[in-house]
Protein backbone atom coordinates (compact mmCIF):
# COMPACT_ATOMS: atom_id res chain seq x y z
CA UNK A 1 0.00 0.00 0.00
CA UNK A 2 2.87 2.14 0.72
CA UNK A 3 4.81 0.89 -2.12
CA UNK A 4 3.95 4.13 -4.84
CA UNK A 5 4.51 7.03 -1.68
CA UNK A 6 7.56 4.96 -0.55
CA UNK A 7 9.13 5.28 -4.25
CA UNK A 8 8.26 8.52 -4.42
CA UNK A 9 9.94 9.65 -1.40
CA UNK A 10 13.03 7.51 -2.62
CA UNK A 11 13.29 9.42 -5.59
CA UNK A 12 12.91 12.47 -3.98
CA UNK A 13 15.20 12.00 -1.44
CA UNK A 14 17.84 10.25 -3.69
CA UNK A 15 18.48 13.67 -5.55
CA UNK A 16 19.63 15.59 -1.88
CA UNK A 17 23.31 14.88 -1.07
CA UNK A 18 22.95 16.54 2.60
CA UNK A 19 21.57 13.61 4.96
CA UNK A 20 19.84 16.31 7.45
CA UNK A 21 17.97 17.66 4.19
CA UNK A 22 16.67 14.15 3.27
CA UNK A 23 15.42 13.80 6.63
CA UNK A 24 13.15 17.03 7.15
CA UNK A 25 12.18 16.90 3.50
CA UNK A 26 11.04 13.37 3.33
CA UNK A 27 8.86 14.04 7.01
CA UNK A 28 7.48 17.36 5.10
CA UNK A 29 6.07 15.59 2.42
CA UNK A 30 4.98 12.82 4.07
CA UNK A 31 2.70 14.99 5.63
CA UNK A 32 1.60 16.81 2.96
CA UNK A 33 0.61 12.95 1.38
CA UNK A 34 -1.33 12.10 4.51
CA UNK A 35 -3.09 15.87 4.34
CA UNK A 36 -4.18 14.99 0.36
CA UNK A 37 -5.06 11.12 1.14
CA UNK A 38 -7.07 11.86 4.13
CA UNK A 39 -9.18 14.47 1.86
CA UNK A 40 -9.71 11.82 -0.79
CA UNK A 41 -10.72 9.69 1.55
CA UNK A 42 -13.59 11.74 3.03
CA UNK A 43 -14.69 12.70 -0.88
CA UNK A 44 -15.45 8.36 -0.27
CA UNK A 45 -11.99 7.08 -2.51
CA UNK A 46 -10.97 3.60 -1.23
CA UNK A 47 -6.96 3.89 0.61
CA UNK A 48 -5.25 2.64 -2.34
CA UNK A 49 -7.36 5.37 -4.59
CA UNK A 50 -6.35 8.15 -1.84
CA UNK A 51 -3.01 7.06 -1.91
CA UNK A 52 -2.23 7.04 -5.63
CA UNK A 53 -4.20 10.50 -6.23
CA UNK A 54 -1.73 12.12 -3.13
CA UNK A 55 0.93 10.48 -4.87
CA UNK A 56 0.20 11.70 -8.53
CA UNK A 57 -0.33 14.99 -7.14
CA UNK A 58 3.21 15.66 -6.06
CA UNK A 59 4.73 16.22 -9.44
CA UNK A 60 7.82 14.67 -10.85
CA UNK A 61 10.18 13.36 -7.77
CA UNK A 62 13.00 13.77 -9.60
CA UNK A 63 12.72 17.24 -10.54
CA UNK A 64 11.23 18.16 -7.17
CA UNK A 65 14.58 16.44 -5.82
CA UNK A 66 17.24 17.98 -8.17
CA UNK A 67 15.18 21.56 -7.06
CA UNK A 68 15.64 21.26 -2.99
CA UNK A 69 19.15 19.50 -3.18
CA UNK A 70 20.20 23.28 -4.77
CA UNK A 71 18.75 24.65 -2.07
CA UNK A 72 20.21 22.85 0.67
CA UNK A 73 23.34 22.33 -0.26
CA UNK A 74 25.91 22.23 2.86
CA UNK A 75 27.34 25.47 2.34
CA UNK A 76 30.42 27.05 2.45
CA UNK A 77 30.92 30.62 4.05
CA UNK A 78 33.35 31.98 1.90
CA UNK A 79 33.62 35.45 2.75
CA UNK A 80 34.44 34.28 6.55
CA UNK A 81 36.98 31.87 5.56
CA UNK A 82 38.64 34.54 3.43
CA UNK A 83 39.10 36.99 6.03
CA UNK A 84 40.22 34.15 8.12
CA UNK A 85 42.85 33.32 5.87
CA UNK A 86 43.77 37.19 5.41
CA UNK A 87 44.36 37.59 8.71
CA UNK A 88 46.41 34.53 9.20
CA UNK A 89 48.53 35.71 6.67
CA UNK A 90 48.81 39.14 7.73
CA UNK A 91 50.08 38.36 10.90
CA UNK A 92 52.62 36.19 9.31
CA UNK A 93 53.92 39.33 7.44
CA UNK A 94 56.96 40.54 10.15
CA UNK A 95 58.25 37.38 9.86
CA UNK A 96 59.35 37.89 6.39
CA UNK A 97 61.26 41.05 7.17
CA UNK A 98 61.94 41.59 10.41
CA UNK A 99 65.42 40.37 11.14
CA UNK A 100 65.37 39.39 14.59
CA UNK A 101 62.46 36.87 14.32
CA UNK A 102 63.60 35.01 12.09
CA UNK A 103 66.37 32.36 12.98
CA UNK A 104 65.15 31.59 16.15
CA UNK A 105 62.39 28.81 17.20
CA UNK A 106 59.80 31.30 17.15
CA UNK A 107 58.97 31.52 13.36
CA UNK A 108 58.67 27.43 13.17
CA UNK A 109 56.49 27.98 16.13
CA UNK A 110 54.62 30.33 14.17
CA UNK A 111 53.97 28.17 11.04
CA UNK A 112 52.82 25.24 13.09
CA UNK A 113 50.38 26.79 15.48
CA UNK A 114 48.72 28.75 12.39
CA UNK A 115 48.42 25.21 10.24
CA UNK A 116 46.95 23.90 13.81
CA UNK A 117 44.92 26.77 13.67
CA UNK A 118 43.25 26.16 10.40
CA UNK A 119 42.95 22.67 10.66
CA UNK A 120 40.74 23.30 14.04
CA UNK A 121 38.57 25.99 11.95
CA UNK A 122 37.95 23.75 8.76
CA UNK A 123 37.44 20.74 11.19
CA UNK A 124 34.80 22.61 13.21
CA UNK A 125 33.36 23.18 9.92
CA UNK A 126 32.21 19.50 9.41
CA UNK A 127 31.17 19.20 13.18
CA UNK A 128 27.12 18.93 13.62
CA UNK A 129 27.14 22.01 16.35
CA UNK A 130 23.72 21.06 16.59
CA UNK A 131 24.96 17.57 18.39
CA UNK A 132 26.17 20.43 21.19
CA UNK A 133 23.07 21.31 22.51
CA UNK A 134 21.87 19.45 24.94
CA UNK A 135 25.32 18.83 26.41
CA UNK A 136 25.54 21.89 28.18
CA UNK A 137 26.22 20.37 31.52
CA UNK A 138 29.02 18.30 30.04
CA UNK A 139 30.64 21.59 29.21
CA UNK A 140 30.12 22.79 32.28
CA UNK A 141 32.03 20.21 33.90
CA UNK A 142 34.62 20.05 31.33
CA UNK A 143 35.34 24.24 31.75
CA UNK A 144 35.43 23.59 35.49
CA UNK A 145 37.95 21.07 35.75
CA UNK A 146 39.93 22.55 33.63
CA UNK A 147 39.94 25.63 35.70
CA UNK A 148 40.51 23.86 38.98
CA UNK A 149 43.73 21.68 37.29
CA UNK A 150 44.61 25.45 36.69
CA UNK A 151 44.47 26.09 39.85
CA UNK A 152 45.88 23.18 41.65
CA UNK A 153 48.32 22.17 39.08
CA UNK A 154 49.90 25.20 37.70
CA UNK A 155 53.71 25.51 37.21
CA UNK A 156 54.28 28.40 35.77
CA UNK A 157 52.89 31.87 36.65
CA UNK A 158 53.57 35.00 34.24
CA UNK A 159 52.52 38.21 35.17
CA UNK A 160 50.12 36.75 37.54
CA UNK A 161 48.96 34.52 35.31
CA UNK A 162 48.92 30.96 36.60
CA UNK A 163 49.73 28.65 33.32
CA UNK A 164 50.61 24.91 32.86
CA UNK A 165 53.02 24.16 31.12
CA UNK A 166 53.79 20.66 29.10
CA UNK A 167 56.75 20.91 26.95
CA UNK A 168 56.60 24.03 25.15
CA UNK A 169 53.08 24.04 24.91
CA UNK A 170 51.46 26.66 27.55
CA UNK A 171 47.70 25.73 28.71
CA UNK A 172 46.16 29.14 30.61
CA UNK A 173 42.64 29.74 31.31
CA UNK A 174 41.73 31.73 28.23
CA UNK A 175 41.16 27.62 27.44
CA UNK A 176 38.40 27.29 29.89
CA UNK A 177 36.80 30.05 28.01
CA UNK A 178 35.06 28.17 24.83
CA UNK A 179 34.01 25.07 27.52
CA UNK A 180 31.66 27.51 29.07
CA UNK A 181 30.84 29.95 26.09
CA UNK A 182 28.89 26.16 25.26
CA UNK A 183 27.57 25.52 27.99
CA UNK A 184 25.72 28.74 28.26
CA UNK A 185 24.28 28.36 25.07
CA UNK A 186 23.50 24.76 25.69
CA UNK A 187 21.40 25.76 28.73
CA UNK A 188 20.39 29.08 27.31
CA UNK A 189 18.66 27.19 24.67
CA UNK A 190 16.89 25.12 26.80
CA UNK A 191 13.35 25.94 28.03
CA UNK A 192 13.42 23.94 30.99
CA UNK A 193 16.39 25.98 32.22
CA UNK A 194 15.78 28.23 35.56
CA UNK A 195 16.82 31.33 36.35
CA UNK A 196 18.24 30.37 39.91
CA UNK A 197 20.13 27.45 37.84
CA UNK A 198 21.76 30.37 35.84
CA UNK A 199 22.50 31.99 38.97
CA UNK A 200 24.19 29.54 41.29
CA UNK A 201 25.83 27.77 37.87
CA UNK A 202 27.44 31.67 37.56
CA UNK A 203 28.60 32.49 40.75
CA UNK A 204 30.76 29.29 41.04
CA UNK A 205 32.35 29.43 37.67
CA UNK A 206 32.92 33.13 38.36
CA UNK A 207 34.33 31.74 41.10
CA UNK A 208 36.57 29.48 39.90
CA UNK A 209 37.88 32.06 37.47
CA UNK A 210 38.75 34.54 40.40
CA UNK A 211 40.63 32.23 41.87
CA UNK A 212 42.40 30.29 39.04
CA UNK A 213 42.44 32.39 35.99
CA UNK A 214 43.58 35.97 34.94
CA UNK A 215 41.25 39.10 34.76
CA UNK A 216 40.91 39.43 31.62
CA UNK A 217 40.06 35.50 31.05
CA UNK A 218 37.03 36.62 33.83
CA UNK A 219 36.45 39.67 32.41
CA UNK A 220 35.53 38.05 28.90
CA UNK A 221 33.84 35.55 30.24
CA UNK A 222 31.71 37.91 32.47
CA UNK A 223 30.70 39.88 29.32
CA UNK A 224 30.22 36.94 27.00
CA UNK A 225 27.69 35.06 29.32
CA UNK A 226 25.67 38.59 29.94
CA UNK A 227 25.34 39.46 26.62
CA UNK A 228 24.81 36.16 25.37
CA UNK A 229 21.77 35.58 28.36
CA UNK A 230 19.96 38.37 26.07
CA UNK A 231 18.54 36.01 23.78
CA UNK A 232 18.14 33.30 26.28
CA UNK A 233 14.32 32.42 26.93
CA UNK A 234 14.74 33.94 29.81
CA UNK A 235 11.94 37.22 30.48
CA UNK A 236 13.86 40.52 29.93
CA UNK A 237 12.81 41.92 32.76
CA UNK A 238 14.39 38.67 35.54
CA UNK A 239 17.57 39.05 33.58
CA UNK A 240 17.64 42.81 34.13
CA UNK A 241 17.34 42.23 37.82
CA UNK A 242 19.42 39.00 38.09
CA UNK A 243 22.15 41.02 36.27
CA UNK A 244 21.50 43.75 38.67
CA UNK A 245 21.92 42.02 41.72
CA UNK A 246 25.02 40.33 40.31
CA UNK A 247 26.76 43.40 39.53
CA UNK A 248 26.18 44.59 42.91
CA UNK A 249 27.68 41.93 44.76
CA UNK A 250 30.27 41.94 42.31
CA UNK A 251 30.90 45.65 43.41
CA UNK A 252 30.88 44.74 46.88
CA UNK A 253 33.33 41.64 46.24
CA UNK A 254 35.84 44.22 44.12
CA UNK A 255 36.29 46.12 47.17
CA UNK A 256 37.53 42.92 49.34
CA UNK A 257 39.82 42.28 45.92
CA UNK A 258 40.90 45.69 46.02
CA UNK A 259 42.91 44.87 49.09
CA UNK A 260 44.31 41.88 47.86
CA UNK A 261 44.93 42.62 44.11
CA UNK A 262 48.64 42.40 43.29
CA UNK A 263 50.73 45.41 43.83
CA UNK A 264 51.60 45.91 39.86
CA UNK A 265 47.73 44.87 39.43
CA UNK A 266 46.34 47.69 41.60
CA UNK A 267 48.87 49.97 39.51
CA UNK A 268 48.04 48.85 36.16
CA UNK A 269 44.38 49.89 37.02
CA UNK A 270 45.65 53.16 39.18
CA UNK A 271 47.57 54.03 35.87
CA UNK A 272 44.53 53.19 33.29
CA UNK A 273 42.70 55.97 35.54
CA UNK A 274 45.66 58.99 35.49
CA UNK A 275 47.29 57.87 32.73
CA UNK A 276 49.97 60.45 32.00
CA UNK A 277 50.99 59.57 35.96
CA UNK A 278 54.63 60.61 36.18
CA UNK A 279 55.87 57.91 38.50
CA UNK A 280 54.31 55.10 36.01
CA UNK A 281 55.52 56.92 32.87
CA UNK A 282 59.32 56.84 34.39
CA UNK A 283 59.17 52.95 35.26
CA UNK A 284 57.01 51.79 32.91
CA UNK A 285 56.32 51.13 28.81
CA UNK A 286 53.10 53.63 29.02
CA UNK A 287 50.97 55.21 27.05
CA UNK A 288 52.82 58.39 26.77
CA UNK A 289 55.74 56.25 25.42
CA UNK A 290 53.14 53.94 23.10
CA UNK A 291 51.18 56.84 21.32
CA UNK A 292 55.25 58.91 20.60
CA UNK A 293 55.68 55.67 18.46
CA UNK A 294 52.86 55.12 17.37
CA UNK A 295 52.49 58.85 15.92
CA UNK A 296 56.28 58.52 14.89
CA UNK A 297 55.23 55.31 12.70
CA UNK A 298 54.12 57.62 9.79
CA UNK A 299 51.71 56.30 6.76
CA UNK A 300 54.52 53.97 5.60
CA UNK A 301 55.87 52.41 8.55
CA UNK A 302 59.84 52.72 10.06
CA UNK A 303 60.50 49.33 8.92
CA UNK A 304 62.88 48.52 11.64
CA UNK A 305 63.20 48.13 15.23
CA UNK A 306 66.62 49.11 16.12
CA UNK A 307 66.20 52.46 17.91
CA UNK A 308 63.31 51.49 19.47
CA UNK A 309 62.40 48.71 22.08
CA UNK A 310 58.75 47.61 22.50
CA UNK A 311 58.22 44.79 25.11
CA UNK A 312 55.95 42.19 24.08
CA UNK A 313 56.29 43.29 20.67
CA UNK A 314 54.34 39.52 19.48
CA UNK A 315 51.55 39.45 22.28
CA UNK A 316 50.32 42.32 23.73
CA UNK A 317 51.67 44.86 21.81
CA UNK A 318 51.75 43.05 18.10
CA UNK A 319 49.57 46.34 17.27
CA UNK A 320 51.93 48.79 18.21
CA UNK A 321 54.71 47.00 16.42
CA UNK A 322 53.14 45.74 13.39
CA UNK A 323 51.67 49.94 13.19
CA UNK A 324 55.35 51.18 13.94
CA UNK A 325 57.30 49.00 11.23
CA UNK A 326 54.78 49.14 8.40
CA UNK A 327 53.13 52.65 9.23
CA UNK A 328 49.32 53.57 9.31
CA UNK A 329 47.93 52.46 5.58
CA UNK A 330 49.12 48.72 7.12
CA UNK A 331 47.87 49.20 10.58
CA UNK A 332 44.12 50.59 8.93
CA UNK A 333 44.32 47.51 6.72
CA UNK A 334 44.37 45.03 9.61
CA UNK A 335 41.92 46.58 11.61
CA UNK A 336 39.52 46.82 8.64
CA UNK A 337 40.08 43.12 8.39
CA UNK A 338 39.19 42.16 11.60
CA UNK A 339 36.35 44.55 12.13
CA UNK A 340 34.83 42.67 8.41
CA UNK A 341 35.32 39.72 10.68
CA UNK A 342 33.09 40.65 13.49
CA UNK A 343 30.39 42.74 11.01
CA UNK A 344 30.62 39.03 8.96
CA UNK A 345 29.32 37.30 12.19
CA UNK A 346 26.72 39.63 12.68
CA UNK A 347 25.54 39.62 9.48
CA UNK A 348 25.09 35.98 9.49
CA UNK A 349 23.56 35.74 13.19
CA UNK A 350 20.93 38.41 11.96
CA UNK A 351 19.37 36.00 9.47
CA UNK A 352 19.70 33.01 11.98
CA UNK A 353 15.89 32.27 13.18
CA UNK A 354 16.59 30.11 15.85
CA UNK A 355 17.87 30.42 19.53
CA UNK A 356 20.83 28.03 19.59
CA UNK A 357 22.67 29.48 16.28
CA UNK A 358 21.83 33.00 17.33
CA UNK A 359 22.95 32.42 20.71
CA UNK A 360 26.97 31.01 19.66
CA UNK A 361 27.07 33.68 17.00
CA UNK A 362 26.42 36.08 19.53
CA UNK A 363 28.94 34.33 22.05
CA UNK A 364 31.61 34.05 19.34
CA UNK A 365 31.20 37.94 18.27
CA UNK A 366 31.57 38.92 22.23
CA UNK A 367 34.49 36.75 22.65
CA UNK A 368 36.11 38.02 19.40
CA UNK A 369 35.12 41.58 19.86
CA UNK A 370 36.62 41.85 23.59
CA UNK A 371 39.78 40.74 21.98
CA UNK A 372 40.22 42.91 19.29
CA UNK A 373 38.60 46.33 21.20
CA UNK A 374 40.31 45.28 24.27
CA UNK A 375 44.08 44.88 22.63
CA UNK A 376 43.55 47.83 20.14
CA UNK A 377 42.35 49.89 23.48
CA UNK A 378 45.04 49.27 25.43
CA UNK A 379 47.10 50.98 23.02
CA UNK A 380 44.40 53.63 22.68
CA UNK A 381 44.37 54.07 26.07
CA UNK A 382 40.73 53.14 27.10
CA UNK A 383 41.56 49.68 27.97
CA UNK A 384 44.13 48.59 31.21
CA UNK A 385 46.81 47.11 29.90
CA UNK A 386 46.28 43.83 30.65
CA UNK A 387 47.12 40.49 28.92
CA UNK A 388 45.15 40.38 26.23
CA UNK A 389 45.60 39.48 22.72
CA UNK A 390 45.10 40.72 19.12
CA UNK A 391 43.11 37.85 17.83
CA UNK A 392 45.12 35.90 14.32
CA UNK A 393 48.10 38.14 14.77
CA UNK A 394 49.54 37.48 18.52
CA UNK A 395 52.13 35.17 18.85
CA UNK A 396 50.33 32.34 21.06
CA UNK A 397 48.90 28.73 20.84
CA UNK A 398 46.30 29.52 22.72
CA UNK A 399 44.80 32.46 21.15
CA UNK A 400 45.08 31.21 18.15
CA UNK A 401 43.48 27.95 18.84
CA UNK A 402 40.81 29.78 20.57
CA UNK A 403 39.85 32.08 17.70
CA UNK A 404 40.56 29.58 15.09
CA UNK A 405 37.95 27.39 17.47
CA UNK A 406 35.66 30.64 17.17
CA UNK A 407 36.13 30.77 13.05
CA UNK A 408 35.03 26.98 13.27
CA UNK A 409 31.82 27.77 14.77
CA UNK A 410 30.94 30.64 12.17
CA UNK A 411 31.50 28.09 9.38
CA UNK A 412 29.80 25.20 11.35
CA UNK A 413 26.55 26.99 11.43
CA UNK A 414 26.54 28.77 8.20
CA UNK A 415 26.85 25.29 6.54
CA UNK A 416 23.78 24.31 7.83
CA UNK A 417 22.32 27.56 8.52
CA UNK A 418 19.12 26.18 5.39
CA UNK A 419 19.12 22.69 7.45
CA UNK A 420 17.94 23.88 10.30
CA UNK A 421 14.73 22.12 11.30
CA UNK A 422 13.28 25.18 13.57
CA UNK A 423 12.11 24.17 17.17
CA UNK A 424 13.40 20.22 16.45
CA UNK A 425 16.52 20.71 18.77
CA UNK A 426 16.62 18.62 21.70
CA UNK A 427 16.52 20.54 24.96
CA UNK A 428 17.78 19.67 28.09
CA UNK B 1 13.83 9.14 -55.43
CA UNK B 2 13.89 11.42 -51.59
CA UNK B 3 10.32 12.04 -52.42
CA UNK B 4 9.06 8.52 -52.87
CA UNK B 5 10.78 7.44 -49.55
CA UNK B 6 8.94 9.77 -47.61
CA UNK B 7 5.61 9.23 -49.52
CA UNK B 8 6.34 5.62 -48.29
CA UNK B 9 7.31 7.00 -45.00
CA UNK B 10 4.30 8.73 -44.77
CA UNK B 11 2.20 5.91 -45.61
CA UNK B 12 3.25 3.57 -43.25
CA UNK B 13 2.71 5.97 -40.31
CA UNK B 14 -0.43 6.34 -41.25
CA UNK B 15 -1.04 2.53 -41.04
CA UNK B 16 1.15 1.71 -37.94
CA UNK B 17 1.27 4.13 -35.45
CA UNK B 18 -1.61 7.04 -36.27
CA UNK B 19 -4.39 4.02 -36.22
CA UNK B 20 -2.85 3.61 -32.73
CA UNK B 21 -3.04 7.10 -31.60
CA UNK B 22 -6.32 7.93 -29.63
CA UNK B 23 -7.74 11.26 -29.30
CA UNK B 24 -9.49 10.50 -26.01
CA UNK B 25 -11.90 12.16 -23.76
CA UNK B 26 -9.30 12.99 -21.48
CA UNK B 27 -7.13 14.70 -24.00
CA UNK B 28 -9.64 17.05 -24.91
CA UNK B 29 -10.59 18.22 -21.25
CA UNK B 30 -6.97 18.56 -20.88
CA UNK B 31 -6.85 21.32 -23.98
CA UNK B 32 -9.80 22.71 -22.70
CA UNK B 33 -8.41 23.01 -19.54
CA UNK B 34 -5.21 24.55 -20.73
CA UNK B 35 -7.19 26.83 -22.92
CA UNK B 36 -9.64 28.15 -19.98
CA UNK B 37 -7.15 28.76 -17.69
CA UNK B 38 -5.83 31.73 -16.51
CA UNK B 39 -2.73 32.50 -17.04
CA UNK B 40 -0.99 33.83 -14.06
CA UNK B 41 2.32 35.29 -14.30
CA UNK B 42 5.57 35.04 -11.84
CA UNK B 43 4.42 38.07 -9.89
CA UNK B 44 0.68 37.22 -8.89
CA UNK B 45 1.31 33.65 -7.97
CA UNK B 46 4.45 35.46 -5.61
CA UNK B 47 1.71 37.68 -4.34
CA UNK B 48 -0.96 35.41 -3.90
CA UNK B 49 1.71 33.17 -1.69
CA UNK B 50 2.65 35.67 0.46
CA UNK B 51 -0.78 37.23 1.18
CA UNK B 52 -1.83 33.49 2.29
CA UNK B 53 1.39 33.25 4.29
CA UNK B 54 0.60 36.48 6.37
CA UNK B 55 -1.38 34.13 9.00
CA UNK B 56 1.40 30.60 9.35
CA UNK B 57 0.15 27.43 7.20
CA UNK B 58 1.44 24.55 5.74
CA UNK B 59 2.34 23.83 2.47
CA UNK B 60 -0.42 21.51 1.89
CA UNK B 61 -3.27 24.33 3.25
CA UNK B 62 -1.44 26.91 1.18
CA UNK B 63 -1.83 24.70 -1.99
CA UNK B 64 -5.86 24.08 -1.71
CA UNK B 65 -6.30 28.12 -0.45
CA UNK B 66 -3.98 28.66 -4.02
CA UNK B 67 -6.45 26.00 -6.11
CA UNK B 68 -9.39 28.24 -4.43
CA UNK B 69 -8.18 31.57 -5.85
CA UNK B 70 -7.58 29.73 -8.81
CA UNK B 71 -3.81 29.37 -9.42
CA UNK B 72 -3.86 26.26 -11.38
CA UNK B 73 0.07 26.48 -11.31
CA UNK B 74 0.47 23.80 -8.59
CA UNK B 75 -2.04 21.02 -9.80
CA UNK B 76 -0.40 17.82 -10.40
CA UNK B 77 2.54 19.55 -9.07
CA UNK B 78 2.22 20.16 -5.66
CA UNK B 79 5.72 19.03 -4.45
CA UNK B 80 7.09 22.46 -6.49
CA UNK B 81 5.26 24.38 -3.53
CA UNK B 82 7.66 23.38 -1.08
CA UNK B 83 11.15 24.22 -3.70
CA UNK B 84 9.36 28.05 -3.59
CA UNK B 85 9.12 27.54 0.05
CA UNK B 86 12.01 27.15 0.76
CA UNK B 87 13.57 29.48 -1.18
CA UNK B 88 11.62 31.84 0.52
CA UNK B 89 12.68 30.90 3.65
CA UNK B 90 16.26 30.47 2.71
CA UNK B 91 15.97 34.42 1.32
CA UNK B 92 14.82 35.40 5.16
CA UNK B 93 11.37 36.42 4.34
CA UNK B 94 9.78 33.31 5.67
CA UNK B 95 10.25 31.65 9.29
CA UNK B 96 9.32 28.54 9.55
CA UNK B 97 8.16 25.94 13.00
CA UNK B 98 7.48 22.38 13.29
CA UNK B 99 4.31 21.49 14.72
CA UNK B 100 2.55 18.25 15.87
CA UNK B 101 2.68 15.42 13.30
CA UNK B 102 5.73 16.69 11.30
CA UNK B 103 3.47 19.75 10.10
CA UNK B 104 6.28 22.41 9.05
CA UNK B 105 4.27 25.55 9.03
CA UNK B 106 5.49 29.35 7.07
CA UNK B 107 4.70 32.47 8.20
CA UNK B 108 5.89 35.91 6.63
CA UNK B 109 8.63 37.45 9.17
CA UNK B 110 9.06 40.75 9.42
CA UNK B 111 11.02 41.15 5.94
CA UNK B 112 8.25 39.34 4.60
CA UNK B 113 5.97 41.79 5.13
CA UNK B 114 8.04 44.57 3.84
CA UNK B 115 8.46 42.55 0.23
CA UNK B 116 5.08 41.73 0.50
CA UNK B 117 3.79 45.57 0.39
CA UNK B 118 6.55 46.78 -2.06
CA UNK B 119 5.29 43.84 -4.06
CA UNK B 120 1.92 45.02 -4.02
CA UNK B 121 2.48 48.65 -4.83
CA UNK B 122 3.94 47.36 -8.16
CA UNK B 123 3.71 43.66 -9.51
CA UNK B 124 4.95 44.72 -12.70
CA UNK B 125 8.28 45.50 -11.63
CA UNK B 126 10.51 42.63 -12.19
CA UNK B 127 11.99 42.07 -9.33
CA UNK B 128 15.21 40.11 -10.23
CA UNK B 129 14.71 37.97 -6.82
CA UNK B 130 11.33 37.08 -7.57
CA UNK B 131 12.76 35.55 -10.89
CA UNK B 132 15.24 33.24 -8.91
CA UNK B 133 12.47 32.30 -6.24
CA UNK B 134 10.16 30.76 -8.80
CA UNK B 135 12.36 29.60 -11.26
CA UNK B 136 15.76 28.68 -9.54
Amino acid sequence: MDKQRNSFLEQVKSQIKSKEARAFVSSELHHHLNEVKAYWLQKGLSEDQAEEKAVNQMGNPVSIGQNLNRIHRPKIDWVTLMLFAAALLLGFLPMLSQGYMSGNHFSTYKVVFVIIGAMVALGMMFIDYRRFANKGWLFYLLGSLLLLIMHYFSNTISEGVPMLRIGSITIESLMAIPFFFLAWCGFFQSKKFKIWQFIILFLFSSYLFLISASITSLFIYVLMTFTMIWWSNFKRKTIAIVLGAIFTLAVTWGVIVWMNVAYYQRYRILSFINPYDSEYLTSQFGLLKIHHLFMEAGWFGKHSFAEQFIPQAHTNFVFLSFTYYYGWLFAATLLLVLSLVSLRIMFIARNMNDTYSKLLLVGVMMIYMIQLVGNVGMMAGFFPMTNISLPFISYGFMPILLNAFLIGIVLSVYRRKNLLPSNKLSSN
Amino acid sequence: MMEKRLKNLRKTMDREVFTQLKFTEEHKNRIREKITQETHNDAEIMIAIMQLLVQEKTGYQLVSLLQSRGISNFEENEGSLYIILHRLELKGVLKSSWQEDDAKFYQLNKQGRKLLKKLEKQPLSNHVSLKEILEG
